[in-house]
């Protein structure tokens, strides 16, 4: 029985019963040469290859499948062999076709080729990244090999802006707001370049972010991860743990057992910095996450085998951390003791500098700090003299978190296209490919993988620090980062709360140049952004401004009621900094003082202003006397703090009587913005920026002392 | 099996080819992962994106504030907001670019560098202007906006070089003895070390890489690198010039401003420097100035900024009037005398061509100060109508002798690898004239290229 086998029911070409059997039988055939077609194709896995050996498989698999159901002439293997057969040759012909395209295709390419590598190129597409400020000089150093590497014929098809974030509240604040910093009716002040990549210190500042923006409302927020795979964990570029470096003179006392390459327990580590009598330094915790993590794990062994509470943290706080030596980020703290110690004649400070050893390794070969004038050393790279008092010695424990950097898609609205998605993709994809092992950091379980010619910081460290073989940990265990949040209020509740007024001079003479390339407003405003920006939300802060303006020549306006520093607050500060224009006379600054409104209690009020002149300040003498026999007794808690935008300083009058007559305590402060800010230990040399100046006066006013 | 279709087989066959062609093309043709992006080309409001506005008086932002004041009163008339991205040219050109790449209707009017006009005009992220700018432009500073004969941007403000000098300094006589003498410029690694190295070559080279023209290999070899090698050569052999190689234009005016013995006495900066040195008590002597400005002794670039309509936005005729406004004979009056800017316009220094263009003719009033009350003269120390005129007239000397920078779609390739070289010379690295000469000359096709 050949063509009547199996018909059975009647002529439907189907014996039933044994339809099952034999679709059962062609599919399995069928998905064993769709697996073994997708082996073989498998090399070609990039691109068009792999969208062609899918489409092919799924033809491939449609045909066969309706094959499959279509009534059958057989019900034996031969029949299925036939069948296969026919759908093989198919296949074939079906494969010749696409074959024959993809020359053709293969063949305008090469032709497209050969005649774009004599054109000029197109201009690269820009991609922003805002990256970990200790992170921004080895990943420029692999920027520019993504960019090498990824030329066609020679032009660039990648240009890349990196920049440095400035810490998690900054973080928080930009993506929660379309990037946007201060906003008036005429006016928008952006964080910067909206970022296509962020790369964060960790994923736990990634977390604190990315929770922001859950149930977070318009269609204009920015979105994390790739598009294909929206709101996937991001993928960490490489780790750094975080240390405790040392200088020799305090390294050499410590105790052998705390030294390299031994990893102990940290209040062993704490116990034996305290033997040399040293405290922990560190950048300011709202603006760097490094700092925060550290803190974090500080404040668990003060605690000791009691639960932590504010009250411990508040005394590790007071015990263990150094308030003079902090910058707002890693490489300005290093920055500043690298300056110190080209200065010369002096000794480090007995500081141990919470830090991750990729930023040490930076700071002890002699490579560029970041964005600070902390160029790269003219001798970069090369060992250090063995009896360098400035040398940074790391030391280690499992107790101290270890940070990640993971990289972070960001896909703004509007910006989100497939150009800029696939330049992403490829600089992920280099990336993975060119780890960031070679500057500094280490993989995802704390090793520094070897080395044979001295390509790996490691090695270059060990050499820096002329070290032994075995000098530094090849491994090196640590925890995560803890969760930002939590750590931001343990933070707050730990120190001081500063509770602030900001009276602002709006003078016509504000608009004047300051001396330093702007007007003294926006050099005033600048300032007082940052400082801002660096509260805590135990802080509280106020801002009225003050001129002669119009017919009212007393005019001191409060634009922001006071109120605890949350981030709707800080938005309210920053948008009314951003709309404040220079008008009017000036207003006599004993009248201004004066009329501010100051809520009860200790209260800090910061004075900003040009100086003003004798003229806008008439009977100063008068004035100062009324405010000694009246103001102060009335105002027994409250310090005032003058900052002058410059030209002129704090030896100008009449900022200068008033300041000597308002002395209160270790207070009262003269700030000069045209000046370096006082700092422990390194000699100005250098006009800071906004953000460090706000670093200083703010942990001054923490700690209950003025400037100058 | 045969070798050749038949019957049915040429189905097959075709049927192979579409999938290949498609599985190539639809990617590439779809749009891509976008999100559903919001109404940004419905809004109701101009946005005009540049750096931030630190001039004196707030100027820039004052002129947006009054667009707007008047735009309540005409019915139809959109207001104007400035998006201030950052203070750093290269984050502002970073942040405009990627905007304009993802033609997503960012912004309306952009105030660009305008060494970036011929880039974004050439891409396509501009739109031509139409009408012919009026002839008080002055035209070196329009001549930045065109590309292709087609205008794509009007000036808003012009820069270029000029000379400070302490008082009982001499002025050099010219560009060597200006490099020999205490003087501080900025050659840090950025835009400052390009327009410093190229005014070197300039002037102790060849003159003509600038503008359109572009060098051949063997003019990059024979003329600009001796310039250049020369030019290295002084700044190792310096102090002044080699405490420069980390100042940009703030850090040099400080160093200037510097009265300890051994300070700089020479200063090669921008007009707006004026403003920032006229009120430093150090350099003021009484209701005078201890300080001279004057031309640089020789050529200089000329910079300045331009302010161009982006092709995607959805307001071109309302931008083009806010252009219009903003570099209106008043606007550039008054950015001039309150905010530090060279104006684009020769009404703004009392000039009027063809017959009154010489720095004789200049004619200036000082600063009227736009806010309520009149404050004290010695409250504020803006440059009074004397030393404002004594600028313009430099202004106007410095403008005969300003050139372009190169012009090129690849500036920003150029600028990288022209100035990477230079602070490889003058820190001390070997390189040859060959290396030097190749490099430059890939970097203004836009290809990698390094000294």
């Amino acid at each position: 029985m050949s063509q009547g086998q199996g018909r059975e029911d009647g002529g439907r070409g189907r014996r039933t019963g044994e339809d099952p059997r034999r679709l059962s039988r062609t599919l399995v055939v069928e998905l064993c040469i769709s697996a073994l077609g997708a082996l073989v194709l498998s090399p070609f896995s990039s691109g068009p290859w792999r969208i062609a050996a899918g489409v092919a498989a799924a033809v491939f698999l449609l045909v066969t499948m309706v094959g499959a159901v279509l009534p059958a002439t057989s019900v034996s293997a031969r029949s299925v062999v036939a069948s296969l057969k026919r759908v093989g040759g198919a296949l074939v012909w079906g494969g010749v076709g696409a074959g024959a395209v993809a020359l053709v295709l293969l063949a305008v390419q090469g032709v497209a080729a050969v005649w774009t590598a004599h054109r000029p190129c197109s201009p690269p597409l820009q991609l922003r990244v805002l990256a970990a400020p200790e992170l921004l000089t080895g990943l420029r150093e692999a920027a520019g090999g993504f960019v090498r590497d990824s030329a066609r014929h020679g032009c660039a098809r990648y240009a890349l802006d990196i920049s440095a974030d400035k810490g998690p509240i900054a973080a928080y604040t930009g993506f929660t707001t379309q990037w946007r910093s201060a906003e008036t009716a005429s006016d928008r002040q952006l964080f910067g370049p909206q970022p296509d990549v962020w790369i964060p210190s960790s994923t736990a500042e990634y977390a604190y972010v990315a929770a922001a923006g859950k149930g977070g409302s318009g269609g204009d927020a920015p979105r994390f991860g790739p598009a294909s795979a929206p709101g996937s964990a991001p993928v960490s570029l490489g780790t750094s743990p975080m240390v405790l470096g040392v200088f020799k003179p305090q390294y050499d006392g410590l105790p052998s057992a705390v030294k390299l390459p031994n990893q102990q327990p940290l209040p062993q580590v704490l116990a034996g910095l305290a033997g040399v009598r040293t405290r922990i330094a560190r950048p300011v915790p709202e603006t760097s996450t490094a700092a925060l993590a550290a803190t974090a794990a500080v404040y668990d062994v003060a605690a000791g085998p009691s639960k932590p509470s504010q009250r411990s943290d508040a005394g590790a706080e007071e015990k263990l951390f150094d308030p003079t030596f902090t910058e707002p980020d890693v490489p300005s703290l290093l920055c500043r003791l690298r300056t110190a110690a080209a200065g010369g004649g002096q000794s480090p400070p007995s500081i141990a500098v919470a830090v991750p050893e990729q930023a040490l390794y930076d700071y002890d070969t002699g490579r560029a700090l970041g964005d600070t004038p902390c160029g790269a050393a003219p001798a970069a790279g090369a060992a250090r003299a063995q009896d360098d008092p400035w040398v940074l010695y790391p030391v280690y424990s499992a107790d101290l978190p270890v940070l990640d950097f993971p990289f972070v898609q960001v896909r703004w609205p509007g910006q989100d296209d497939g150009a800029r998605e696939e330049a992403v993709k490829a600089l992920r994809d280099w990336l993975d490919g060119h780890p960031l092992l070679s500057q500094g950091l280490r993989d995802g379980s704390g090793v520094a993988p070897g080395d044979t010619q001295g390509g790996h910081e490691v090695t270059r460290l060990r050499a820096a620090l002329g070290t032994g073989e075995d000098a530094l940990p090849l491994t090196v265990a640590g925890g995560k980062a803890p969760a930002v949040g939590a750590t931001l209020d343990r933070v707050g509740q730990a120190r001081r709360p500063v509770s602030l007024t900001v009276a602002l001079d709006q003078s016509q003479s504000m608009g004047d140049a300051s001396g330093g390339g702007s007007s003294r407003l926006a050099a005033a405003t600048s300032f007082l952004q940052e400082l801002a920006a660096q509260t805590q939300g135990t802080d509280r802060i106020a801002l009225t401004f003050f001129s002669g303006a119009g017919a009212d020549p007393a005019k001191v306006l409060t634009s922001v009621p006071p109120g605890d520093t949350t981030p709707e607050q800080k938005k309210r500060v920053a948008d009314a900094l951003q709309g404040v224009t220079p008008t009017g006379a000036d207003l006599a600054l004993t009248r201004a003082i004066a009329q501010t409104y100051v809520a009860a209690g200790r209260q800090e009020l910061l004075v900003v202003t040009d100086g003003q002149s004798a003229a806008g300040n008439p009977d100063l003498d008068g004035q100062i006397g009324w405010l000694r026999r009246s103001f102060l007794p009335a105002h027994p808690d409250l310090r005032v703090t003058f900052v002058v935008t410059g030209p002129s300083g704090c030896g100008d009058p009449p900022v200068r009587r008033l300041a000597a007559a308002l002395k209160r305590g270790g207070a009262p402060a003269c700030w000069s913005l045209a000046a370096p800010p006082p700092r422990a230990g390194v000699a100005p040399q250098r006009r800071s920026t906004a953000q460090e100046y706000a670093t200083q006066l703010l942990q001054q006013l923490r700690a209950g002392g003025g400037g100058s | 099996m045969r070798l050749h279709p038949v019957g049915r087989d040429w189905i097959f066959l075709t049927v192979g080819a579409a999938a290949m062609l498609l599985a190539v093309l639809v990617p590439r043709l779809l749009p891509g992962g976008r999100d559903a992006a919001p109404d940004l080309c419905g809004r109701g409001e101009l946005l005009v994106a540049g750096g931030t506005d630190v001039s004196l008086n707030d100027r820039r932002l004052q002129l947006i504030s009054e667009w707007n004041s008047g735009a309540a009163d005409r019915p139809g008339r959109l207001k104007a907001r400035l998006v201030e991205v950052s203070p750093s040219a290269d984050e502002q050109y970073s942040e405009m670019k990627a905007a304009l790449e993802a033609r997503g209707c960012a912004y309306d009017v952009l105030i660009t560098d305008n060494t970036w006009t011929a880039q974004f005009a050439e891409l396509g992220y501009l739109r031509p202007l139409g009408k012919a700018a009026d002839a008080d432009f002055i035209p070196a500073g329009l001549a930045t906006g065109r590309r292709d004969g087609t205008q794509y941007a009007l000036p808003f403000n012009l820069d270029v070089g000029l000379l400070y000098a302490k008082r009982g300094q001499a002025a050099p006589a010219d560009w060597p003895a200006l490099l020999a003498g205490p003087t501080v410029t900025q050659l840090a690694d950025r835009e400052g070390l390009t327009v410093n190295a190229l005014e070197a070559v300039w002037n102790d080279g060849d003159p003509r890489f600038a503008g359109s023209r572009r060098p051949s290999v063997g003019e990059l070899r024979t003329s600009v690198f001796p310039a250049v090698r020369r030019l290295a050569e002084r700044v190792r052999s310096s102090p002044t010039l080699r405490g420069s190689l980390s100042d940009d234009e703030q850090a040099s005016i400080e160093a200037f401003e510097n009265g300890a013995p051994g300070a700089p006495r020479l200063m090669r900066n921008w007009p707006y420097a004026f403003f920032s040195l006229a009120a430093t008590p150090s350099l003021r002597d009484g209701a005078g100035l201890a300080f001279q400005v004057s031309a640089l002794p020789g050529r200089t670039v000329l910079g300045g900024q331009n302010l161009a309509i982006a092709k995607d936005s959805p307001h071109p005729a309302e931008a083009r009037a806010l252009i219009d406004f903003l570099t209106s004979a008043g606007a550039e009056r008054d950015l001039f005398a309150c905010g530090g800017f060279a104006p684009s316009r020769y009404s703004a220094l009392g000039l009027r061509p063809p017959d009154r263009v010489s720095p004789g003719d200049v004619r200036v009033e000082a600063c009227r100060p736009s806010g309520g009350g009149t404050p004290a003269q010695e409250e504020t120390v803006l440059p009074d109508r004397a030393q404002l005129t004594r600028l313009g007239q430099v202004i106007v000397q410095a403008l005969a002798r300003a050139q372009p920078r190169p012009q090129s779609v690849h500036y920003a390739s150029f600028s990288a690898t022209f100035r990477g070289c230079v602070a490889k010379m003058a820190g001390g690295g070997r390189v040859d004239a060959a290396s030097f000469a190749e490099a430059v000359d890939r970097s203004l096709d836009g290809r990698t290229a390094s000294c």
